[in-house]
C-alpha cells in the first residue's frame, strides 16, 4: 500500500480539502451500492475483518517498508465494500497518529483506487493466469500505479517533496527537487511493490487451495 | 490502555459529553493546523498538557503516545534543517522544523486527550450524525477484531518461529511465501470471526443499526473541554493578528 503519512499541518489546506471533497461522493456511492446489492448483516463484519486485518498486517516487519493488503481487500470484498473498509483502516491510522486526520481524505482515495483496480485487474487476469500470478501482477501494477499518483500529489503540493516518501531511512526523507522526488518514491515504491505482490501471490495461492469461496469477490 | 483511561469518570473532562470534546479537538486541529507563529504553538501545548493533567491523567504516558506522529515530522524537520541551516544560521532554520513538530505533537496530543477521556463507543456514536450507519457499526466492528486478530498474529509469529521459520529482516525473500501463508491463515481466522459475527447478528435479530446507548447531552461538564477549545482558538487567531 502506498500511502501519505504526513502528520497534520504539513499539507496545504486546499488539497486535504480537496481529498475529503472527492471522496464523499465516493464514500455515499459505496455506501449506496453495498446496502442495496448485499446483505448487510453479512458484509458489515466481513469488511470489519477485512478492516481490521488491513490494520494488524501493518505490524508485519518487512524492513524499510510494510504491507497493508490493501489490493487484496479488493479481492474479497469487491470494489464498493472495500472502499468503505479502507476508509475505516485510514480513520484508525490516523487516530494512531500513522498519518494526520487532515489526509484521511487523500490516503482513503488513493488506496481505494488500489482496491478498485487491483479487483477489476484480477478479474480480467484470472481468465489467463492462476490466482496467485493473477493477484501478484495485480498488485505489482496497482501499486505502482499508486506510486505515480502519490508523485502526482507532491507535484501539486506546495511542501517539501521528500516528506511524502515512506522510507524509513531518514536522509531519503529531505528536501528535495520534483524529479529526485518521483526516482526515489518510484525506487522504494518498486521494493515495496515487489514484496507485497509476493506475499499477495502466495496468500491468494493458499487461499485458491484451500478456501476458493474466499475469493469471490464481493458475491 | 486508553480504554481504561476512557472509562474512568474521575475528572471533570471524563464527565464532559462526546459532543464538546469532539467539537473541541476539532477546534484544536484546526488552530493548530492554520498556525505557524512558534510562540503561540508552545503557549497551545501547554493549554493542551495543562488539560492532561487537570484531567488526572498521567502526564508521561500520554507525552509518550503523542510523540509517536512527532517521530514521523521529526524526520522531516531535519531534513529541512539540513536544508536551510547553511543559508538561514541554526536559529533561523530550526523555526519550521520546530514548528512542524509542534503542529504534530499537539494535533496528536489532542486526539489522545479525546480517546483517553471518551469511550470508544461513544466517540463512534457521535460519527452517526455524519456518516451512515453501515460505516460507524463496522467502525465498531474494526475496533473489536483488531484486538482479536492482533493476539492470532502474535501466536501464528510465535508457532512459526517456534518451528524454525526463520522471519528475520535478512531472510525476507526467503521467507515471503511464509508471510504469505500466515496472512492467509488469519485471513481465514478474521472470515471465520466475520461469519460467526453474522450468525450472531441473525440470531439477534440485527435490522442495521447498532445499540450504543444514549448520545450524551451538553451539560455543565462541558464547559472545561469546550473553554479549552475556544481558548487555543482565541491563542491561534490572535497569533494570525485576527484580533
Amino acid at each position: 500500500m502506498v500511502h501519505i503519512e504526513i502528520p497534520d499541518g504539513v499539507l496545504p489546506l486546499w488539497l486535504v480539502a480537496l481529498g475529503f471533497i472527492i471522496l464523499a461522493p465516493l464514500l455515499y456511492l459505496a455506501t449506496k451500492k453495498v446496502e442495496e446489492d448485499l446483505d448487510k448483516a453479512r458484509v458489515l463484519p466481513l469488511m470489519a475483518a477485512l478492516s481490521a486485518i488491513m490494520l494488524v498486517v501493518m505490524s508485519l516487519e518487512l524492513g524499510l517498508t510494510h504491507v497493508n493488503l490493501s489490493v487484496l481487500s479488493g479481492l474479497i470484498l469487491g470494489p464498493y465494500p472495500a472502499v468503505i473498509a479502507v476508509f475505516i483502516t485510514m480513520v484508525m491510522l490516523s487516530l494512531v497518529g500513522h498519518g494526520g486526520i487532515t489526509v484521511i481524505g487523500l490516503n482513503t482515495l488513493l488506496v481505494s483506487m488500489e482496491s478498485m483496480l487491483g479487483y477489476f485487474i484480477y478479474k480480467g487476469l484470472r481468465r489467463i493466469a492462476r490466482p496467485s500470478i493473477g493477484a501478484g501482477v495485480a498488485t505489482f501494477v496497482v501499486l505502482m500505479t499508486s506510486a505515480i499518483l502519490l508523485v502526482g500529489i507532491g507535484a501539486l503540493s506546495n511542501v517539501e517533496l521528500g516528506l511524502f516518501i515512506e522510507a524509513h531511512d531518514e536522509t531519503l526523507r529531505a528536501a528535495i527537487p520534483l524529479k529526485e522526488f518521483a526516482v526515489t518514491v518510484m525506487s522504494i515504491a518498486t521494493i515495496g511493490a515487489v514484496i507485497e505482490s509476493l506475499i499477495v501471490g502466495s496468500t491468494v495461492g493458499y487461499l485458491a487451495t484451500v478456501r476458493p469461496d474466499i475469493l469471490a469477490g464481493g458475491s | 490502555m486508553i480504554d481504561y483511561f476512557a472509562n474512568r469518570k474521575d475528572s471533570r473532562l471524563h464527565t464532559a459529553s462526546a459532543l464538546s470534546k469532539v467539537i473541541a479537538t476539532l477546534i484544536v486541529i484546526a488552530s493548530v493546523v492554520m498556525n505557524s507563529n512558534l510562540r503561540a504553538l508552545i503557549i497551545i501545548l501547554g493549554i493542551i498538557l495543562l488539560t492532561v493533567r487537570i484531567s488526572k491523567l498521567p502526564l508521561g504516558r500520554i507525552l509518550k503516545w503523542g510523540i509517536y506522529p512527532v517521530v514521523f515530522a521529526a524526520v522531516f524537520a531535519i531534513g529541512i534543517f539540513v536544508r536551510d541551516v547553511a543559508g538561514l544560521g541554526v536559529f533561523s532554520a530550526l523555526h519550521t522544523p520546530a514548528v512542524l513538530m509542534l503542529r504534530s505533537l499537539c494535533a496528536a496530543l489532542s486526539l489522545i486527550l479525546l480517546l483517553s477521556t471518551t469511550p470508544y463507543t461513544q466517540v463512534f456514536a457521535l460519527s452517526r450524525r455524519f456518516l451512515p450507519e453501515l460505516i460507524v457499526g463496522t467502525m465498531i466492528l474494526t475496533y473489536r477484531f483488531f484486538f482479536i486478530l492482533i493476539d492470532e498474529l502474535d501466536n501464528l509469529m510465535r508457532v512459526m518461529r517456534l518451528k524454525g521459520g526463520g522471519l528475520s529482516v535478512r531472510k525476507i525473500i526467503d521467507n515471503l511465501g511464509d508471510y504469505g501463508r500466515i496472512v492467509g491463515v488469519l485471513l481465514i481466522r478474521s472470515i471465520d470471526l466475520s461469519e460467526r459475527m453474522y450468525k450472531i447478528f441473525l440470531v439477534r435479530g440485527y435490522r442495521g443499526v447498532f445499540s450504543m446507548g444514549e448520545e450524551t447531552r451538553l451539560g455543565p461538564s462541558d464547559v472545561y473541554p469546550l473553554t479549552m477549545g475556544f481558548l487555543i482558538m482565541a491563542v491561534s487567531l490572535k497569533a494570525r493578528g485576527m484580533f
